[in-house]
């Protein structure tokens, strides 16, 4: 009994077929990649702007452009431009 | 390193091809894994299954290949269906003899009773026995898999079969 009950305990379980098990799965997992980059690039975004907002709040951000301005005479909104695009390039360095 | 390692590392650094021949590999053998735990119960041990996977893609960036690729999704696939278990039953018991539908494939009468069999046993004598006999992992590898000490493990195979034994001959 015993070595028949080893046998049989030790005989490979029935693997199901796939049937399109692993189809959905890897479904599933772009699904999921789609929707962390989507989430990410929204975090980005929100990260990119408090920057901006902190820059121009704070004092010396406030002195930044404002020299800037003077020596460029180049108008506030290019200059929040620039910003956005640096604090973009430095999150993005951070990140990378 | 074997392929499975070299394609669980290439998972872990982010490639998806990589990962869908793991789970190409490995779906069989988890689903019949889970489907014994289940009782036999096909559409929940496909659900955790499902979830077994997409948990280890979730976590594959954790995996390092100190123990084998294997022993870490038969981990998350264990705990899968504790969680399973604990959701269905707050008081942690078995799964519910109805949801055993049995819907086993067993080729001979031998199969059949001794998956009927098993389902008496308790959760961690079934995946003991299962892990150890079917699967032919170690005791120590078992208890990586079961999260239970070595010796924890060999009680549950003896006294699983010696239940196994005593139902078989009645």
């Amino acid at each position: 009994m015993s070595d028949a009950l080893d046998t049989l305990l030790s005989s490979p379980l029935d693997e199901p077929a796939d049937n399109g098990f692993s189809a959905r799965v890897m479904a599933t997992v772009v699904e999921l990649r789609l929707h962390k980059a989507r989430r990410e690039a929204v975090l980005s975004l929100v990260v990119v702007a408090l920057l901006v907002a902190i820059g121009l709040a704070s004092p010396v951000g406030a002195e930044i452009t404002h020299v800037a301005e003077l020596l460029v005479a180049t108008p506030a909104f290019w200059l929040g431009g620039l910003m956005l695009a640096l604090s973009g390039v430095v999150y993005g360095r951070v990140r990378a | 390193m074997d392929n499975i390692a070299s394609a669980a590392l290439a998972a872990a650094a982010g490639d998806d091809v990589a990962f869908g021949m793991l789970v190409r590999t490995y779906q069989g053998k988890v689903r019949s894994f889970l489907l014994r735990m289940t009782k036999g119960n096909q559409a929940l041990a496909d659900d955790l299954a499902q979830d077994t996977f997409l948990e280890a893609w979730r976590k594959i960036a954790q995996f390092r290949a100190e123990g084998t690729f294997q022993s870490w999704l038969y981990r998350i696939a264990w705990t899968r269906f504790l969680m399973e278990v604990r959701k269905r039953k707050p008081d942690n018991a078995e799964l519910d003899d109805d949801l055993a539908a049995p819907d086993t494939q067993a080729s001979t009468l031998a199969r059949l009773d001794l998956e009927r069999a098993m389902q008496r046993l308790s959760s961690p004598e079934r995946a003991s026995l299962t892990l150890c006999y079917a699967m032919e992992f170690s005791h120590s590898e078992a208890s990586e898999v079961l999260n239970m000490p070595v010796g924890t493990v060999k009680s549950h195979v003896s006294r699983g079969r010696e239940k196994l034994k005593a139902i078989l001959q009645a």
